[in-house]
């Protein structure tokens, strides 16, 4: 019996291995597709002045969504950054998605609002709008008071109130840069006919120096934590995403900052109320759509395009927020198995899809077994020590590749960070990572499953600090 | 192999730390180095800022010249002082710009045209499209056979060009354009105003496919063209949906008192998109006559028509108010009166405004 289950822990233990060597050739893979791709992007657009699209007849006309929910904190810095973004036409949408704080109090004292009858066309179902409000003042800015009935469902309202054919998903305690709109609606004007969604980049704004809801000065947060996250939105946006745009198999527009044709996504039904990872799950179904339609289309992402989002600076809350995106990341996945090795999709359905499913999903799983199996082989004295340390060396020290090409993907597309050595801390953070992070990370991500079986829908609460200017004061 | 894997690991994990180890190097040496680049730009950006300011507050066009004999090694900067310069200054100060382009870097850029490397050849295009003041027209030419990107890029810079040669050169290319990049050509044709008219007028009577005839009749609306009047209307029968919802825009764009019963014919499309625009139209020819069809559309079923519908009211002024008044009051269609409500809350609110 011993011997069967020692034979069985050693194929498990060969199987660990060639998952190590797979996952880290798929990560090198989409670093070194994202390199090319922003070397291209940069030589692509020099010359090209963003303004021009200020001249452009058919500029198309932006709705910005930000669905709110208790952001009262940084409501109107966020509302104010978004006003004084660069685009011919725009309207902003703010949707107070049944808010328990100031919410609408802090946006109708401060933009003078008046409620509206406005009618408009319910075109996806959502929970009940209370009322429609304008300013006299600020003819771009509405804002609809709903019933709660999370993100999804406020986004979905705001696609219903949105008079334009594009809109922007944002996240309201969000910020964009001034000229981001300009930048990532390029390809919609470059190939209109076939672009579909565009993403940008999301960065982290803890740290950084905020004045009239825009990033003034680039800085390093004080708190480990945050610290941690810019490195991982480094290696997901620059690295993860880019390198999958390439392969023109992008999974994940952020809902922190993505555009769309307004269209499409309400040909497929809106946002899906009943997910949680409603960003993933919206891009996924527009692929599905549109392979089964068999229309020509592109999901693209562009590394130019900044939006800056608070990073939460305790573990209750990031474990909160990570165990949100890994249930959503379980549901949506769940629900399109049959784009699996499916070569009807195409690259999403032979490449992405898998590799979200193998690495991404069922990783934190596969990695924590890997923690028992070390305990067992500790345990049994079956253990090589002077292997298992250069193993675990090796694995260090391939985060840290890995991190410092997201360094290097960040030095060439857009060089935020202005001090040496604010890049040295980040390395620094890309071995500290591999020590407790993320080992925390993988339990935080397999509670996920357990809270999934155990039916918890929950979105989590997030603390909010909002946008304040001697926050990123040294 | 379970004895070749312990050498393995180790090997990959030498390998791995030598080849971090020399990325960090890199990283930090490669910051350091464009810190010295930056601030050796910078500090040449000065000095060739203020000489071509220089040359712009001069009488002569010696001046520039000189910068441009000056500063002939120094593309890169030089390049990007005049790129700027190009987004803050006008008239005279512009044509110095182009002096010293010509002088310092034109016969580059032209030589760039030809570059095998497609990005080389996009910026040569972009530039010369910003800063030439007469470009190698050959070049551009041999261009609009060239990959999509610098096909547009060069139909950009020709049509910059005021002669008649180069706007035929890009209605050429147009038509052997494929689908997907057209919509591309009416931003950039829109740049070109009323020259394009004679070009459009040709294409409209070659009959060009739907996708083609649909971008022409709402390039004609966006300039726009009304003298293609004629052309324009001879479609609004045409059995695509898409191209007459354009004529129809295109018509409410024109504001030609003749377009009524055309306008008053479309609002009684069988599709509901045509019947919006028409609707849209009426409004704006502010023809009082229109406003029986105007409140027949307020209700209609299809929100849209009746959006515009509301518009065309509130384009009657004091007519079509009393007539949003009046529906508004009635019970009989909620939809209608609710629309209505909405069309007078925000009239007063444009007031206020």
């Amino acid at each position: 019996m011993k011997n069967v289950l020692d034979i069985l822990f050693h194929l498990v233990s060969n199987a660990i291995l060639v998952y190590f060597l797979l996952i880290n050739s798929f990560y090198f893979l989409f670093v070194v597709l994202s390199l090319i791709g922003i070397f291209r992007y940069h030589r692509m657009t020099s010359y090209v002045r963003m303004k021009e699209i200020f001249s452009l007849p058919l500029a198309k006309p932006i709705s910005i969504i930000a669905p709110a929910y208790n952001e009262g904190a940084g409501i109107l810095e966020s509302v104010r950054s978004l006003l004084a973004l660069e685009y011919p036409l725009y309207e902003v949408i703010v949707v107070n998605d049944g808010s328990t704080d100031a919410t609408l109090a802090k946006l109708i004292d401060e933009f003078e609002l008046k409620k509206t009858n406005r009618v408009f066309r319910k075109s996806i179902d959502t929970a009940p709008v209370r009322g429609i409000y304008i300013s006299p003042h600020e003819p771009r800015l509405v804002v609809v008071d709903k019933v709660n009935g999370r993100k999804a469902d406020a986004l979905n309202a705001g696609l219903n109130i949105a008079r334009y054919p594009l809109f922007c998903a944002i996240d309201a305690d969000s910020i964009l840069d001034r000229d981001a709109l300009l930048k990532v609606v390029r390809p919609f004007h470059e190939d209109p006919e076939r672009t579909v969604g565009v993403g940008g980049v999301v960065r982290i704004s803890n740290g950084c120096v905020v004045t009239n809801g825009q990033v003034l000065r680039v800085g390093m947060p004080r708190n480990t934590l945050a610290r941690f996250q810019i490195l991982e939105y480094l290696r997901a946006f620059l690295g993860g995403r880019m390198g999958m745009s390439m392969l023109n198999c992008l999974l994940i527009i952020s809902g922190a900052f993505g555009i769309f044709r307004k269209d499409v996504a309400i040909r497929i039904g809106g946002y899906r109320k009943a997910t949680i990872g409603e960003d993933m799950d919206l891009v996924i179904r527009l692929r599905r759509h549109l392979h089964e339609q068999k229309v020509p289309y592109r999901i693209t992402f562009i590394p130019d395009p900044i939006c800056w989002t608070e990073a939460p600076e305790n573990f209750k809350v990031l474990s909160r927020q990570r165990n949100r995106w890994h249930r959503g990341l379980v549901e949506v996945l769940s629900r399109n198995l049959k784009m699996m090795f499916n070569p009807r999709y195409g690259m999403t359905g032979m490449v992405a899809m898998p590799f979200y499913l193998i690495f991404e999903m069922l990783g934190p799983v596969i990695e924590l077994f890997g923690y028992f199996l070390f305990g067992y082989y500790v345990a049994t004295g079956q253990i090589n020590f002077p292997f298992t340390i250069n193993f675990f060396l090796l694995a260090i020290v391939y985060g840290m590749l890995l991190s410092l090409t997201a360094i290097l993907l960040e030095e060439y597309s857009l060089q935020r960070y202005p001090r040496l050595a604010d890049v040295v801390v980040i390395a620094a953070y890309g071995i500290l990572e591999n020590l407790v992070y993320r080992q925390w990370l993988t339990f935080v991500r397999v509670k996920a499953y357990w809270d999934l079986v155990r039916g918890n829908k929950e979105w989590g609460v997030m603390e909010r600090k909002g946008f304040a200017p001697e926050r990123g004061k040294p | 192999m379970s004895s070749l894997l312990p050498i393995l690991v180790s090997h990959a994990l030498v390998f791995m730390l030598l080849f971090s180890i020399a990325l960090f190097g890199f990283i930090i040496a490669r910051r350091l180095v464009l810190k010295r680049q930056d601030a050796v730009f910078e500090s040449r950006y000065l000095q060739i800022e203020q000489d071509v300011l220089r040359a712009i507050s001069a009488a002569e066009d010696s001046a520039a010249v000189e910068v441009a004999e000056r500063y002939r090694s120094r593309r890169k900067i030089l390049t990007q002082v005049l790129i700027d310069f190009l987004d803050l200054i006008g008239g005279r100060g512009q044509a110095v710009l182009k002096v010293i382009f010509d002088c310092a870097l034109r016969e580059r850029c032209l030589k760039d045209l030809r570059s095998p490397f497609l990005a080389r050849r996009l910026q040569a295009t972009r530039l010369a499209g910003l800063l030439t003041s007469a470009p190698e027209k050959a070049l551009l030419v041999g261009l609009l056979q060239d990959k999509p990107i610098i096909r547009l890029a060069a139909v950009n810079t020709l049509v910059q060009f005021p002669d008649e040669g180069s706007l035929a050169l890009v209605f050429q290319a147009f038509e052997q354009e494929s689908c997907p990049n057209i919509h591309t050509y009416t931003n950039i044709l829109y740049g070109a105003g009323e020259r394009i008219e004679p070009y459009v007028q040709a294409c409209l009577k070659k009959g060009p496919p739907v996708e083609k005839l649909t971008l022409l009749i709402e390039l004609a609306g966006v300039v726009p063209l009304p003298a293609l009047y004629r052309e324009v209307a001879a479609c609004a029968d045409h059995p695509e949906k898409e191209v007459r919802i354009k004529v129809a825009k295109a018509l409410s764009k024109f504001l030609i008192p003749e377009s009524y019963e055309l306008l008053e014919k479309m609002s009684g499309d069988p599709e509901w998109e045509v019947q919006a625009q028409a609707l849209k139209g009426l409004g704006k020819l502010k023809n009082p006559a229109a406003l029986v069809i105007l409140t027949r559309g307020l209700f209609s079923p299809v929100w849209h028509v009746r959006y515009n519908a509301r518009e065309g009211l509130l384009n009657l002024g004091s007519l079509g108010i009393r007539r949003l008044e009046e529906i508004s009051r009635q019970k009989a269609d909620k939809f209608a009166s609710d629309m209505a409500s909405m069309a007078l809350e925000d009239f007063s609110y444009s007031r206020l405004g």
